[in-house]
C-alpha cells in the first residue's frame, strides 16, 4: 500500500469522533455555506483590514479550536489542505486582471484592485472549505458518513456505488502504480511512455475490474447479500450531539452574518 | 476541470447545483430501475477504475504529459444513466476526501464532468453498438474528443459567468482540451478495440434509449452559448436582468424584471447582499426539485 489513507485518523478516538455523523455532515454543509457567503469586496480597503478578513480569521480560529479538541494532529490537516491552493490559484489568477471594477497600473501591467481582493478571497475560501472536509474525513469513518447520508435520504444506489468505489479505490490505485512502475522499468524514460502503452494499460485495468467485480459479487451472494448494505454500528442523536451541533451552527452563522462595522456605539 | 470553492458566485453555483441534483435524481432512479443486482459491485468498482485510470499518464510530444479522464468510456460501457451516477460519486469522493474541486462547486462540476459527458457520449454509444471494427474505433474516438472539449467549454463558461475572467477563457479551454481530447479519444478507441473481441458482452446494447435527455442537454447548451454572448458583453448580466435597471440584450433594450433592487439601494438589509437573494431563490428552486424527485420515488414504490 503506497497510498497513505487520507482518513487514517478516522479510526482513532476523540471528542469529535464520538459525535453522531449526521450532526457532523450537517455541520460541514453549514461551514461551507458560511465560508462562501463572505463577500470578497470587503476583504480590505484603503482604510485598513475589512470585515470579511476578520470573518475569515474568526472562522480559521473556530477551525483551529475544533482541530485542537479533535486529537487529530493539527499540522496534518493544515498541511493537507494546502493541496487545493495550486488548483485554486490557477483558476483565480485571471480574476486579478479581468472582471468588474476599475483598473490600476502597476508598472506596465494593468491590474484590478477588486480582482486582487477576489483572488485572495478565493484562495482563503477554498483553503477553509477543504480544511473542513478533511476534518470530517479525519474524524468520521467513511462507512459512518455513508450511514448518515442514508439517513438523510441520499438514494441507496449512490451509496452503494460510493461504498464500493471507496473500498476498491486504494486497491486499484496500487494496481495502477505497479503497472506504471513496470512500464517505466521497461521504457528507460524513452520508448513506451506514449499513448499506445497507455491505452493497453487502461484496457488491462478495465478487464481486471470486470473480472474482480464478478468474483466480488459471487462472494457477496455467498455471504447473503440481498441488495443493500448493513452496518453493525447504529448512531443515536444524544444531548451532546444536539448541543455541539447547535453551538457550532450559532457561532458559524453569527460570524458569517453579523457585520461589526455597522454596529453603532451608543 | 475541477473548479475549487470561492470561484463561482452564488448566482452560478446555486442554480447549477439545483440542475445537477435534479438531473442526478432522475439518472439514479432510472439506473436503479434498470440495474441488475449483479452489476452493483461493478458500478462502484468502475468508479475506482476511473481513479486508477486517471493515474495512467502518457507523454505528449513537446515535453508535457496528460492523463485519461474516463467519463466517455464509462458512458459507453455502462450507459448514460449509470455512468452519470458513477462519475458523480467519483467527483464527490475527489471533492470530500481528496480536496479536489470545491464543495460549493460540486454541483457545477458534476454537471460538467458527469451528466454532460455521459449524455453527449450517448449518440456515439448507439453508433458503437451496431458498428464494425472501424466504426467502433471512430465512434469511441469521437465520444472521447467531443465530451472532453464540451466539458472544457462548459467549465470555462461557468468561470466566465461568475465574472472571474474574460470570455476568452472559454476559447483557451477549448484549444487546450482539443489536444487532450485527441488522447482521450485514442485511449477510448484502443481500449474498446482491445477488449470487445475478448469479451463481446462489453459491447453496449441498443436497447437503452436516452434521446430525450440528450435533446434537452443540447438545447440547454445552445442556450448557454447565447447567455455567454450576453455575459461577455455584460459581466453580471443575470443580476442586471433580475434588477429593475435598464438591460440591453442583442440590441434590444428593456426594463429588468424588478426582482432584485438596483445596486446600492438601501431596500435590503445589509446582511443580504443582492447576490445572496438570487441564492435564496435558487435554494427554493432546489427544494421544489427535491420534493418532485421524492414524489417520483414514492409513486414507483406504491
Amino acid at each position: 500500500m503506497h497510498h497513505d489513507f487520507i482518513d487514517k485518523y478516522s479510526f482513532s478516538d476523540g471528542p469529535l469522533h464520538r459525535l453522531d455523523p449526521r450532526a457532523k455532515v450537517a455541520a460541514l454543509v453549514l461551514w461551507i455555506g458560511a465560508v462562501n457567503v463572505i463577500p470578497a469586496g470587503k476583504l480590505y480597503s484603503t482604510a485598513g483590514v475589512g470585515p470579511s478578513a476578520m470573518k475569515l480569521l474568526a472562522l480559521l480560529l473556530v477551525l483551529l479550536c475544533l482541530l485542537g479538541g479533535s486529537r487529530v494532529p493539527v499540522p496534518y490537516i493544515l498541511k493537507r489542505s494546502l493541496i487545493v491552493l495550486p488548483f485554486a490559484f490557477f483558476i483565480a489568477f485571471f480574476a486579478i486582471f479581468f472582471g468588474a471594477g476599475p483598473t490600476e497600473l502597476i508598472g506596465p501591467i494593468p491590474i484590478r484592485p477588486d480582482g486582487v481582493r477576489r483572488f485572495l478571497a478565493i484562495l482563503a475560501k477554498s483553503y477553509l472549505s477543504v480544511a473542513g472536509c478533511l476534518l470530517l474525513a479525519s474524524t468520521t469513518r467513511f462507512a459512518d458518513i455513508l450511514w448518515a447520508l442514508d439517513r438523510m435520504g441520499v438514494p441507496r444506489l449512490l451509496l452503494m456505488i460510493l461504498s464500493f468505489l471507496y473500498r476498491y479505490l486504494f486497491l486499484f490505485a496500487d494496481e495502477a502504480m505497479r503497472m506504471l512502475r513496470g512500464r517505466n522499468a521497461r521504457s528507460f524514460g524513452r520508448r513506451g511512455l506514449g499513448i499506445t502503452t497507455a491505452f493497453r494499460l487502461v484496457g488491462v485495468l478495465l478487464a481486471r475490474t470486470y473480472a474482480r467485480a464478478e468474483r466480488v459479487y459471487k462472494a457477496m451472494c455467498a455471504r447473503g447479500f440481498a441488495g443493500r448494505i448493513r452496518t453493525l454500528r447504529a448512531w443515536h442523536l444524544h444531548g451532546t450531539d444536539w448541543i455541539a451541533a447547535i453551538a457550532f451552527s450559532l457561532v458559524v452563522t453569527a460570524i458569517a452574518i453579523l457585520d461589526p462595522s455597522r454596529w453603532r456605539p451608543w | 476541470m475541477h473548479i475549487p470553492d470561492g470561484v463561482l458566485t452564488p448566482t452560478v453555483w446555486i442554480p447549477m447545483t439545483a440542475v445537477s441534483a435534479a438531473g442526478l435524481i432522475v439518472c439514479v432512479r432510472i439506473a436503479e430501475r434498470d440495474l441488475d443486482e449483479a452489476r452493483i459491485p461493478l458500478a462502484g468498482m468502475m468508479g475506482a477504475f476511473v481513479f486508477a485510470a486517471q493515474m495512467v499518464n502518457f507523454a505528449i510530444p513537446g515535453g508535457t504529459s496528460g492523463h485519461f479522464l474516463g467519463a466517455s468510456l464509462l458512458a459507453i460501457l455502462l450507459g448514460p444513466y449509470l455512468a452519470a451516477s458513477v462519475m458523480a460519486c467519483v467527483l464527490a469522493v475527489q471533492c470530500l476526501v481528496f480536496g479536489d474541486g470545491g464543495v460549493t462547486a460540486l454541483g457545477t462540476n458534476a454537471f460538467t464532468m458527469a451528466i454532460l459527458p455521459a449524455f453527449l457520449a450517448f449518440p456515439f454509444t448507439r453508433w458503437i453498438a451496431g458498428a464494425g471494427r472501424a466504426g467502433v474505433n471512430t465512434g469511441a474516438f469521437l465520444a472521447g474528443w467531443v465530451t472532453t472539449v464540451a466539458s472544457a467549454a462548459f467549465c470555462g463558461l461557468m468561470i466566465v459567468l461568475s465574472g472571474q475572467g474574460p470570455a476568452g477563457i472559454i476559447g483557451a479551454m477549448v484549444v487546450v482540451h482539443a489536444v487532450i481530447g485527441v488522447a482521450e479519444g485514442i485511449i477510448n478507441a484502443g481500449v474498446l478495440s482491445l477488449l470487445l473481441p475478448m469479451d463481446p458482452s462489453l459491447r453496449p446494447s441498443r436497447s437503452r434509449r436516452a434521446w430525450a435527455p440528450v435533446a434537452v442537454l443540447a438545447a440547454a447548451l445552445a442556450l448557454a452559448g447565447a447567455v455567454s454572448r450576453f455575459a461577455s458583453e455584460n459581466p453580471d448580466g443575470l443580476e442586471r436582468l433580475l434588477s429593475s435597471g435598464e438591460v440591453s440584450f442583442l440590441g434590444l433594450s428593456f426594463r429588468g424584471l424588478g426582482i432584485l433592487p438596483e445596486e446600492g439601494s438601501a431596500v435590503w438589509p445589509a446582511l443580504l447582499d443582492y447576490s445572496s437573494v438570487t441564492g435564496v431563490l435558487g435554494v427554493l428552486g432546489l427544494l421544489v426539485l427535491l420534493v418532485l424527485g421524492l414524489r417520483v420515488r414514492g409513486r414507483r414504490r406504491a
